[in-house]
């Protein structure tokens, strides 16, 4: 701009500095031109270089102005966002402080019904055991069986004990009966004494008679055999009579006892029968039920085990507690730096403020995550139990 | 007569967590939330074997190892300590203090058992 204005004037100086000299034949004139053309050009370069620096110096000028405006905007815009922070910072903090809270309730909730159910399976899995274990096992479903057989073939022999019994009892009345019918004979025979005793005496009476006077003593023994043989004949059939009755009696209460003991007899044979069907059947039951009982216990141990790795896995919560810990406690730490600085958020030093956050650190994970690495990297990977 | 062993955290899931892996075994447990809890709870009581976390509020695991070693009754009772911190820094100063062992958590149920086991007999 400053040149477009001394151009033409310039350009007008030589110009007509450059027709005097055509239109005057001196050379002097000439000389006078290109003085005149040298001053006018140094007078130029002065204004140009004076308007330069007055120029330069508003520009600096303006500059500096610029400069202050900005310090202030940013001083105005670190104490508006020292504000902003003092602000929002507690509300970070409380906002993580309820995710703490939430999630710690949480987990010791899942925990205790983990830890519950664990219990009970355990109980189960132990009352199971006991109860469809093997024989050796006192109480066991094998060994309720063993003495429950043993128990009721011990009663099967009692029944056949006393079915021998019986039998002999049936024997013994056939004795009897055997006895009674000698007894009939023996009646018999008596009678048939008495009898030929009755003719006997009559003989003797009659041969009394015979004898007359003398045999009248005779005749009276004969009388008295004639009572007594009479006697005894009613005697002997009254025994006879008595013996057939006992006899009858005995008979019919040997065909009971027969037929007892055949009852009996049968009955055994089937209680035997029925009680090895019965324990079969207990016993093939108790198998299935012995097989049954080790595929739960089986799939149990799986549901235990399985629960135990999600008891386990429910401790992440005492780190992420610790992390989150740490996190408000810088959080405050931070709000109350800026409380304490007020505008000038430069007074903070990031590389101090890190390296303390980084000694505050409990385990090697967050250490990783500070330094922008692989937590992988910094888990150990031999044993997690280290003994001094 | 069965064993009794203190733990001592301030989470009260680890607590459960440890407490029914070792009443599992057949131990009997009892529970603290830090190291200041648990000298109140001791009473002098038969306590085989402590298991405690190292940060904990009120006074912390390090702090408690020292304090039970000061104590006749628990002088040479074992303490193992069960805790996120993993530094080698931090271990020796457990051992210094006077723990016998050192476990990372997270913990496995077995683990633990062999641990306490070991150190019980």
């Amino acid at each position: 701009m400053i040149a477009r204005n001394y151009v033409p004037l310039t350009a007008g100086a030589l110009l007509v500095t450059l027709l005097l000299s055509l239109w005057s034949e001196s050379f002097s004139l000439i000389r006078l031109g290109l003085g005149l053309i040298g001053m006018a050009l140094v007078i130029l370069l002065a204004n140009t270089y004076r308007t330069l620096l007055e120029e330069n110096r508003k520009q600096a000028s303006d500059l500096r102005q610029i400069e202050n405006q900005h310090r202030l905007e940013q001083q105005n815009k670190s104490g508006d966002m020292a504000q902003f922070l003092i602000r929002l910072l507690p509300v970070w903090e409380r906002q993580l402080n309820l995710v703490q809270q939430q999630s710690e309730t949480a987990i010791d909730q899942l925990t205790s019904k983990f830890s519950l159910i664990y219990e009970q399976l355990q109980k189960a899995l132990g009352a199971s055991e006991v109860t469809s274990g093997g024989s050796a096992q006192s109480g066991s479903l094998g060994s309720v069986l063993q003495n429950s057989e043993a128990a009721l073939m011990g009663l099967v022999s009692s029944l056949k004990a006393s079915m021998d019994e019986q039998h002999a009892l049936v024997a013994e009345m056939n004795n009897l009966t055997s006895i009674t019918d000698e007894l009939k004979t023996m009646g018999d025979e008596v009678a048939g004494i008495a009898s030929q005793t009755n003719l006997l005496a009559l003989n003797a009476a009659i041969e009394a008679a015979r004898a007359g006077d003398h045999g009248r003593g005779f005749a009276v023994v004969a009388d008295e055999v004639r009572t007594l043989s009479t006697r005894s004949g009613e005697t002997g059939v009254r025994m006879g009579k008595r013996i057939r009755q006992v006899n009858d009696l005995l008979k019919a209460a040997f065909q009971t006892m027969e037929e007892i003991s055949d009852k009996g007899n049968k009955s055994v044979v089937i209680s035997d029968e029925t009680i090895h069907r019965v324990i079969g059947e207990f016993r093939s039951f108790g198998e299935c039920l012995f097989q049954a009982s080790e595929i739960l216990t089986t799939e149990s141990n799986h549901v235990r085990e399985e629960i135990e790795q999600v008891l386990v896995s429910l401790q992440f919560q005492d780190r992420t507690r610790q992390i989150l810990q740490h996190v408000m406690e810088d959080i405050r730490k931070l709000h109350g730096e800026i409380q304490n600085h007020k505008t000038d958020l430069k007074q903070l030093n990031i590389d101090r403020w890190l390296a303390e956050v980084e000694r505050t650190y409990t385990t090697l994970e967050q250490v990783a995550v500070h330094r922008n690495r692989d937590p992988a990297d910094y888990v150990q990977s031999d044993s997690n139990v280290t003994f001094f | 007569m069965s064993k009794t062993v203190m733990i001592v955290d301030d989470s009260a899931s680890v607590r459960q967590v440890v407490s029914l892996t070792l009443r599992g075994a057949g131990y009997e447990v009892l529970e603290a939330c830090d190291g200041k809890d648990a000298l109140a709870k001791l009473n002098g009581q038969r306590v085989r074997l402590f298991i405690s976390d190292v940060n904990m509020p009120n006074m912390d695991g390090i702090s408690l190892v020292r304090a039970l070693k000061g104590l006749a009754e628990y002088k040479f009772t074992p303490i193992i300590m069960l805790t996120t911190e993993g530094a080698e820094a931090k271990k020796q100063e457990g051992q210094q203090a006077g723990a016998k062992a050192w476990i990372v958590k997270p913990f496995q149920p077995a683990q633990l058992l062999k641990v306490v086991s070991m150190l019980m007999n």
